[in-house]
């Protein structure tokens, strides 16, 4: 009976080791299919949630602790997103690879540009505010960029034999955002990093006016409705609208987790008629009854947009995306 | 044996020091003068903000009426923190703590406090432990004072329950305060394509947390008095094994499965043993587009059978179960039923009767709940119980509570 | 319609097999002679090796008939060698009987190129690839024999458990003998073309010895047995899917396991301090496990020194991107600070900074700057153009490089507009500019007040 023990044991002992390539675990779907672009075929990546769900209110499941417990790397949004729902799993994972802190653990909002971060104290009569800024960065394909990198910088680290595979990768899907976002013609005229800077200074209009050559892809079919503005249902949107020039002129909800009562709506509403807004903008996962009833007594239409991409690649998102407001608009 | 302890450290640390070398090289390349880089890229997305400790205080308190008297409402509420006056109580005032102490520790903490129906303050440390971050192999340990990981119920906190006091058989088998001691657990996540985890502690056996095992000198349990029994060898600890598992079917619905067994001395006479057995069950369905939680449904029960040895020779043999459901039908409101039977053998002892004991007859309890929650840190619940036990003066009871919960700072996420 | 999982013949045939040999196990560990199944499992494998030398695959009725006449000859032998006395024992000849099978269809294979691979298959089955009719034709015949099991069940029981009282009672023990070995060589060569020799040995003792484990009825045993090889197959074959493994080691892997747990259980309930052999095993798997972990380390601590991890590549410079409230300073050692920084953005502003500031302390800082690999050629364009200011030579140099070979349009169009006005040649096209260049390098001088070369 003891050697069946330690015959056991030593069956057990080369799980850990990765059978096939890398084990890539994300939490959002997003970083999933970055992290797929960017892998090839040296990795195996699987998203713990799926492109309708809210990514703040996930239950920790003990389906996903198995996904985790044989992961190399794992990837999150970070900025307080998963605070509520991804220590449990890492504590049940039991994996010291992805541990916070360890080389396998991959916080992908390093570099990213944060917008509304919280001046002055943050208490929680804000609502369920994010203190350390608005978490959902993903929707701006230029952060999606950087994300590529950090990913992989972090699966070049995991293996470095596929280390310059990843960086080769890396750049190709920054090519393919790059003439997404503004147009193959463009990129080739100008440049990819240049173009980037320019999107974010605000001075791309002025540089591509001086130019030969048109403004395409999603930048330019976003162009002719610059300035206009909506409403959306919670702050998911504001990467989006600052990067395609769109205005969130206010929210349905009174505050981030709160509820709308009856005097903030017919505020709203208000608001809404007399500065002319068109779209109201929600998710699937947000109370359609609200949305519909703001929509319908302000003269509005109604838009369900998804979070993330439901398609097979992140820039498929954007066409989707800029698609459903070029219509709406 | 001794030098594993440091080559099981080299091994958790050999993945950390790769990296670490890889940085330094580029820091003595910077600082040789060769190609000016630029600073290597900093790794904030936001600024860096010191986090060494949460803290987190919870306050739960109840307002309760019943149709009995209130010496009997504490015989009915066994729970050491269910209300217990007609009028109101404070159940819960708990104080957590929490921090990573490094990369191989995390330490949390759980200090209660509450005002007894004498309207004294009562503190307890009802848990103070580390656990183990960097074992290989998917192990943890846990060490120090802790919840016994039996069932669902017993290592989950007070205010995350879904009703305002504890089921009765959890009352009579792990305690008003529930099983919980001082000791070591190791627990370990297997390779298998599916979640199972195996879980075995070993605590200490005494004490008011402990009551079906050595319990303290004096207590008595079915008529007979406890004595004093000292730890003679390693058997006459408290020992548990657990196994649990989780099936997802779809993304929508989830099921774990759980068995246990609690096993240790008793203190009737110096050579009795306790057994505990029991099973778990809990079924959620959730929708994937779901708003803030809202809506789900979730089905949890637990049957828990006890063999406690007396000197006679007999066995006490108890059972019992709870099952509920709940329903969260609409954004904020949840709403549940509940139904408890517990059950003694029949065994007369001098003027012991088992149908006038409240911890051993037969009980039949149902409650309904329903709840509010304005946001995830606060929740009101209105719950009704109906009562059927032998030692009842009319055989049954009824009650009202009313139970409002707040929590402010920062605690952890729970367990699924 | 929709079509069956992967698993569904292959474990439909595990539970027919797990039916017949629990069955069969239970007689054999009751005759206590246990490798007498192991040595019929070889020989009827020995019969298919020969069938395989003639060119018959595994799956052909030929193979089949060839291995059911080795395995009939093999249970005819030990059934007749039973009753002999104990000079020899039995049990000797049965394991002789399994060495010699094993050796021989090692030597017929030896010559042929698929040898090794045929008795890789022998030993751990094929499940996996198991064939509707295979199935049925292993349902419609282990069914049979277990109808006829079951219609004279009286003295297969008698014979196994108790010969000498059914001898007593009138029974030709010798001839129920050989029926039952006759009937056991049937299912076992059937079973070892699926499932191969290991795992129809471990099928047809392991939950034999479950069973014994906790009953001595016979009945009981059986129900015993059934559920805990349906549980080895299921976890078994799930593994197996997981990590591509071959099914028939899983599932005995898994059952190995099941014992393991099976034996401790037993053990526990049979001691008589029950809390003392649960702290003797938990103390003995603690010590077993922490061995285990010191090898493991050892091993692992060994390697790493003999093998030195590959040094990683020199780290490219990655552009990030400004942060909204990172600022810029105006006196030319800030800039220069910024000429370095880790933020794309802030390089490329401190570049125009210096061009329009023209001093020539930054000279330096700009050449440095210009040095760096992998640069974005925008800010290449911008530091040339404050280098040239600054009175750098090199910075002209950049400048037509990146005209002539700067990846995007605009930067070539830049570049040269730029390089033209420094010459003083505002419309000139780039061969031109080189040419001019490549002559006036070292005479030109640079005029600040103009911001052109004066040659």
């Amino acid at each position: 009976m003891r050697y069946s023990i330690l015959a056991l044991l030593m069956f057990v002992a080369p799980f850990s080791s990765p059978a096939f390539g890398l084990e890539v675990v994300a939490t959002l779907p997003d970083l999933a299919k970055i992290a797929e672009a960017v892998g090839g075929d040296r990795v195996h990546v699987t998203a713990i949630t799926s492109a309708v769900q809210d990514p703040h209110f996930v239950d920790p499941k003990p389906s996903f602790v198995v996904k985790l417990r044989d992961a190399d790397v794992f990837l999150i949004s970070g900025l307080e997103l998963e605070i509520g729902w991804v220590p449990p799993l890492l504590d049940g994972a039991r994996n010291p690879k992805i541990n916070a802190g360890a080389p396998g653990y991959v916080d992908c909002s390093r570099g990213i540009p944060v917008i509304e971060r919280p001046t002055g104290e943050v208490t929680r009569a804000m609502g369920d505010a994010h203190p350390l800024g608005n978490p959902h960065y993903l929707l701006d394909p230029l952060n999606g960029v950087i994300v590529a990198r950090t990913i992989a910088e972090a699966l070049g680290k995991a293996d470095p034999a596929g280390a310059a595979d990843y960086a080769a990768r890396s750049k190709a899907f920054g090519r393919t955002i790059s003439e997404g976002m503004f147009g193959k013609a463009l990129v080739d005229e100008v440049g990819e990093s240049k173009l980037d800077r320019l999107a974010r200074s605000g001075e791309l209009d002025a540089f591509v006016a001086k130019g030969g050559v048109a403004l395409g892809g999603w930048m330019g079919k976003m162009r002719p409705f610059a300035g206009k503005k909506i409403v959306f249902y919670h702050r998911s949107f504001s990467y989006f609208a600052e990067r395609f020039g769109l205005v969130v002129a206010d929210y349905v909800e009174l505050k981030p987790g709160i509820q709308p009562g009856p005097s903030h709506l017919a505020d709203l509403i208000t608001k809404m008629k007399k500065e002319g807004i068109k779209v109201v903008g929600t998710h699937a996962f947000y109370d359609e009854k609200v949305a519909n009833l703001v929509a319908a007594k302000a003269g509005a239409k109604l838009l369900v947009v998804p979070l993330a991409s439901t398609g097979s690649s992140y820039a498929q998102l954007f066409d989707t995306l800029t698609g459903q407001f070029a219509t709406a608009l | 044996m001794s030098t594993s302890l440091p080559l099981l450290l080299l091994v958790a640390t050999s993945s950390v020091s790769t990296s670490s070398t890889s940085d330094l090289e580029a820091e003595l390349a910077a600082a040789l003068g060769s190609d000016p880089q630029p600073a290597a890229p900093a790794p904030s997305g936001a600024p860096s903000s010191v986090r060494f400790i949460d803290i987190a205080l919870d306050l739960l308190g109840a307002a309760g009426l019943s149709t009995e008297k209130e010496a009997t409402i504490r015989d009915l509420e066994g729970g050491g923190h269910d209300p217990k006056n007609r009028g109101f109580t404070i159940q819960n005032v708990e104080l957590t703590l929490a921090g990573i102490v490094d990369p191989y520790l995390r330490g949390d903490a759980n200090i209660v406090l509450q005002i007894d129906f004498g309207g004294e303050t009562v503190i307890e440390l009802e848990e103070a432990y580390l656990t183990s971050l960097a074992l290989p192999f998917n192990l943890q340990l846990k060490a120090g004072q802790f919840f016994t990981a039996f069932g669902r119920l017993n290592p989950a906190h007070p205010h995350t329950w879904d009703f305002v006091d504890q089921p009765v058989v959890n009352s009579r088998f792990m305690g008003g305060d529930g099983l919980r001691s001082q000791g070591v657990q190791l627990s370990w996540l297997t390779p298998l394509p599916f979640f199972l985890e195996l879980t075995g502690s070993v605590q200490n056996s005494q004490g008011e947390t402990a009551v079906s095992f050595r319990n303290a000198a004096g207590e008595t349990i079915a008529g007979r008095e406890l004595i004093e029994r000292d730890v003679d060898h390693p058997g006459d600890l408290l020992y548990l094994g657990r196994l649990k598992s989780s099936f997802d079917f779809g993304e929508e619905t989830t099921v774990v499965l759980g068995a246990s067994g609690a096993f240790g001395p008793n203190a009737t006479a110096l050579d009795t043993k306790t057994m505990i057995l029991g099973a778990d069950l809990y079924v959620k369905w959730k929708p994937l587009t779901n708003e803030v939680g809202w809506p789900y449904f979730a089905l949890q029960a637990e049957v828990l059978m006890r063999r406690y040895d007396v000197p006679d020779p007999a066995v006490l043999t108890d059972y019992g179960l709870y099952a509920q459901a709940l329903w969260g039908f609409v954004r904020p409101w949840v709403v549940g039923v509940r139904y408890d039977f517990a059950r003694g053998q029949d065994v007369a002892f001098d003027d012991y009767t088992t149908s006038s004991d409240p911890l051993r007859d037969e009980r039949h309890r149902a409650s309904a709940v329903l709840t509010y929650y304005p946001s995830e840190f606060s929740k009101l619940r209105l719950q009704y119980a109906y009562d059927r036990a032998d030692f009842l003066p009319d055989g049954d009871a009824h009650s009202v509570y009313l139970q409002a919960e707040i929590i402010f700072g920062a605690h952890g996420a729970h367990k699924f | 319609m929709t079509e069956l999982p992967w698993w569904f013949w292959p474990f439909l045939v595990t539970l027919i097999l797990i039916a017949i040999h629990t069955y069969f196990g239970l007689h054999v560990i009751s005759r206590k002679v246990l490798f007498v199944d192991l040595a019929i499992a070889q020989i009827a494998a020995l019969g298919s090796t020969v069938a395989f030398l003639f060119g018959f695959e595994t799956a052909d009725p030929v193979t089949y008939g060839c291995s059911l006449v080795f395995g009939v000859i093999g249970a005819w032998v030990f059934s007749v060698t039973r009753t002999r006395d104990d000079r020899v024992p039995h049990e000797a000849i049965i394991g002789l009987a399994f060495a010699i099978a094993s050796a021989a269809a090692i030597l017929m294979s030896a010559e042929n190129p698929h040898g090794a691979e045929h008795l890789r298959d022998i030993m751990a089955g094929s499940i996996l690839v198991v064939t509707p009719a295979e199935v049925r034709t292993d349902f419609v015949i282990y069914s049979a024999v277990g109808a006829f099991h079951w219609v004279f069940r009286k003295n297969f029981l008698a014979v196994s458990l108790d010969p000498e009282g059914a001898a007593r009672d009138g029974l030709n023990v010798q001839r129920w003998d050989f029926i039952f070995y006759l009937t056991f060589a049937l299912i076992v060569t059937m079973s070892v073309h699926i499932a191969g020799v290991l795992l129809v040995f471990c099928l047809l003792i392991a939950p034999a010895v479950c069973g014994a484990l906790f009953s001595s009825n016979f009945r009981v045993r059986l129900v015993i047995g059934w559920v805990t090889s349906i549980i080895a197959a299921i976890l078994g074959l799930m593994v197996s899917s997981r990590y591509d493994w071959p099914p028939a080691p899983c599932i005995i892997a898994v059952y190995a396991a099941i014992l393991v747990g099976a034996g401790l259980v037993g053990k526990i309930r049979g001691a008589p301090n029950k809390g003392r052999a649960m702290s003797e095993i938990a103390l003995a798997g603690g010590a077993l496990v922490l061995t285990a972990f010191a090898m493991v380390s050892f091993l692992r601590s060994e390697v790493a020194q003999r093998f030195r991890v590959a040094e990683p590549g020199h780290a490219e410079v990655h552009p990030e991107h400004v942060a909204p409230e990172h600022g810029l300073g105006t006196t030319a050692s800030e800039l220069i600070a910024g000429l370095t920084d880790e933020h794309d953005s802030v390089r490329e502003k401190a570049a125009e900074a210096l061009a329009a500031l023209g001093s020539p302390e930054a000279a330096d800082a700009l050449e440095k700057a210009l040095a760096i690999r992998g640069e974005d050629e925008w800010i290449r364009v911008r530091v040339a153009d404050a280098l040239v200011r600054s009175g750098g030579k090199r910075g002209m140099e950049a400048l037509l490089d990146l005209a002539a070979n700067g990846e995007a349009r605009a930067v070539r169009t830049e570049a040269l507009t730029v390089a033209a006005r420094f010459a003083n040649k505002p419309k000139a096209p780039l061969p031109e500019l080189t040419a001019w260049w490549k002559q006036a390098s070292d005479s030109a001088r640079w005029d600040p007040a103009a911001g052109v070369f004066r040659d």
